[in-house]
């Protein structure tokens, strides 16, 4: 068999485990119970299993990393959405939070399947800019900041649905809990997001001379950085608790969106140039 | 701490205002604000902002979108941003926080990590947010079973004799508790590297025909270009560029090197970079443009990078952790446990560990 379509079974299989995944949890935050908690995280391993083959293939296939596309960068950040949270939820115990999270994966799933257009899916070679193990460290770190910094977003959201009550409200943790999760999902991203902004300075400047060119993507991580570096001071140095962090997480993760998707649309509209693919 | 600033109440004033987090909070919101209104408009490419007659024509190519506003948002610096006032002054001002904040807590962080105080008040053991208290057959068989619980979670233990009561001293990752300073000093020295000590070195362009030969920088060097080749992917996709060049010492022919996209040639603290390349009159015949640059300030960021890096995986993956333990004569053993980043996670540790200190007792 043709090896795209053995990548794209699994790819297909993968989305398919990612939206029983998605149920099963939001299944296990209504009704609770242990066995459909466990088949949540269960699928949701499945999922990842499959798309790291598929990814995989894809590699051997291209003979270079996934990493260079818009549609394989949205595959590489479900991978890290999925992961960060199955290893989150392991450290903070709060396994009905994936409903929360897992939402925001099947959404940039959906964006990279089912959206972009057949013709973005096609393996392309590597340009001579991107043929440089740079790459792998510059979007490899950034996979693990996206991928904490959406389960910081998901536990935000978590946080101001438990605020406003309702009947889901009382299978939530506490407050208190939410608030701490929420730190520890930014305090895992946070480190790998500023690697990721520094290896993208040091590669630039052995690239092309020059560490920072206000490309917007570049601007754009670099408000994504700040967000966070806020959000970590007010906590950490101010003692802020509660709403206003569950907030700042929610506008990080939209900054995030927007560095991923909502500049190319920036460029396209203001004609700025940027030398970021996706 | 320093006579001057206790001497000038002015000069106190400033240092303290200076050194303020919410005037960093302040920063952060300000330097971000900015720079999201910096990708809403288009930014003057460097080369372009220096030289007055590109500048102009620049600003009439924009015109078209602008009108009659392009020359007040010029005047504002709003296609200048980056190297406006607007961004310039928070970051300087962020930069000189950064290391008001990290000098003013040198000195705590620094006992803690050097000279750990093994003894604490009672206060703390009766008030503090996190305590407990058991009671042992013996102290000796309290004693033994507080070190052996905390041993097993590696935690590093330091001990005093205070009268007839024993302190026990528990650290786990203490020398984590560097990161946060270490992280803020690979900051200012990374800004400073990439601002200033580049700005000590020099780039620029230089084109070059096959054959032609041209001075780097003043006198440092020469180069001749042997001409560019192009590899190709069977689709038709470049897949490298590779300019061919000749290096002189004066009219002495030193070597060929060949400079690739993601790899310079450095000669001499010269890196010189393939920029672009354009077809000359004859098929094959390139005009190839290089970035020579003399950056001084690469190992200086390389470091700082390193350290910033270092510092946030110090403090947040191996977060810092202290328990205190009074024993007393009479067998009683007081706890309290105390950290500055991940309470609730010591907080669930501490249950844990004064359940197994009670399973042994």
């Amino acid at each position: 068999m043709n090896m795209g379509v053995i990548e794209a079974v699994f790819l297909i299989v993968a989305y398919g485990f990612l939206w029983m995944a998605t149920l099963a949890y939001l299944v296990h935050l209504v009704r609770g119970g242990k066995a459909m908690g466990l088949l949540a995280t269960g699928l949701s391993i499945g999922s990842l299993v499959c798309l790291t083959s598929g990814l995989t293939i894809r590699a051997l296939r291209a003979g270079h990393w996934p990493l260079t596309t818009v549609y394989e960068f949205s595959l590489v950040f479900v991978w890290g959405i999925v992961a960060l949270w199955l290893l989150l939820e392991r450290i903070i115990a709060f396994r009905a939070g994936g409903a929360f999270i897992l939402p925001l994966a099947v959404a940039v799933d959906t964006y990279a399947l089912v959206l972009l257009p057949p013709s973005a899916r096609v393996v392309q070679p590597l340009s001579p800019a991107l043929r440089s193990i740079w790459l792998q460290i510059h979007v490899g770190s950034s996979v693990v900041a996206y991928g904490a910094f959406a389960a910081a977003c998901g536990l935000g959201a978590v946080y101001l649905v438990k605020e406003r009550g309702g009947s889901i409200a009382p299978q939530l943790p506490s407050l208190e809990s939410i608030d701490h999760f929420i730190w520890r999902a930014v305090a895992i991203g946070f480190p790998w997001m500023t690697f990721t902004i520094l290896t993208g300075a040091i590669w630039a400047q052995m690239a092309w001379g020059r560490y920072w060119g206000w490309d917007p993507k570049e601007t754009w991580a670099l408000i994504t950085w700040l967000i966070y570096t806020l959000f970590l001071h007010l906590r950490l140095v101010r003692g802020w608790r509660g709403r206003p962090m569950a907030l700042l997480a929610i506008f990080g993760f939209l900054s995030v969106i927007f560095t991923f998707l909502g500049l190319n649309w920036l460029v396209k509209r203001l004609r700025v140039e940027s030398l970021h693919v996706f | 701490m320093t006579s001057w600033r206790s001497s000038s109440p002015w000069a106190s004033r400033l240092w303290h205002f200076l050194g303020r987090v919410r005037l960093a909070v302040t920063l952060f919101i300000a330097l971000l604000s900015t720079a999201a209104v910096g990708t809403l408009f288009p930014q003057m490419p460097p080369q372009v902002a220096v030289d007055p007659g590109a500048r102009d024509q620049w600003l009439l190519l924009i015109q078209g979108r602008y009108g009659g506003l392009t020359r007040l948002l010029y005047f504002l610096g709003l296609f200048n941003l980056f190297r406006s006032l607007w961004f310039r002054l928070p970051l300087s001002l962020l930069i000189i926080n950064a290391a008001i904040c990290t000098i003013n807590r040198m000195r705590s962080t620094w006992r803690v990590v050097f000279r750990p105080k093994v003894r604490v008040s009672d206060a703390r053991f009766q008030k503090g947010p996190l305590r407990a208290s058991l009671v042992a057959k013996s102290p000796t068989e309290g004693v033994e079973a507080v070190q052996k619980t905390l041993l097993r979670r590696r935690y590093r233990l330091s001990t005093e004799r205070e009268g007839d009561a024993l302190y026990i001293r528990a650290d786990r990752n203490r020398m984590a508790r560097l990161g946060s300073l270490i992280t803020h000093l690979g900051l200012i020295l990374l800004l400073i590297s990439a601002f200033w000590i580049q700005e000590m070195g020099w780039r620029e362009e230089v084109r070059l025909f096959p054959g032609e030969v041209r001075d780097i920088g003043p006198g440092l060097f020469r180069v001749r270009s042997e001409g560019l080749q192009m590899e190709r992917y069977p689709g038709g996709q470049p897949k490298e560029y590779r300019a061919y060049l000749t290096l002189f010492d004066g009219e002495r022919e030193l070597e060929g090197a060949v400079v690739r996209v993601n790899e310079p040639l450095t000669w001499r603290g010269v890196s010189l970079y393939l920029k672009s390349y354009k077809e000359g009159s004859t098929s094959g015949s390139y005009l190839v443009t290089l970035l020579a640059v003399h950056d001084p300030g690469f190992l200086p960021v390389i470091s700082s990078a390193f350290l910033m890096f270092g510092g946030l995986m110090a403090s947040f993956y191996l977060p810092h952790r202290s328990i205190w333990v009074k024993a007393t004569e009479r067998g009683e053993l007081f706890l309290t446990a105390r950290t500055e980043v991940d309470k609730e996670g010591l907080s669930r540790e501490f249950g844990a560990l004064v359940e197994e200190i009670k399973e042994r007792l």
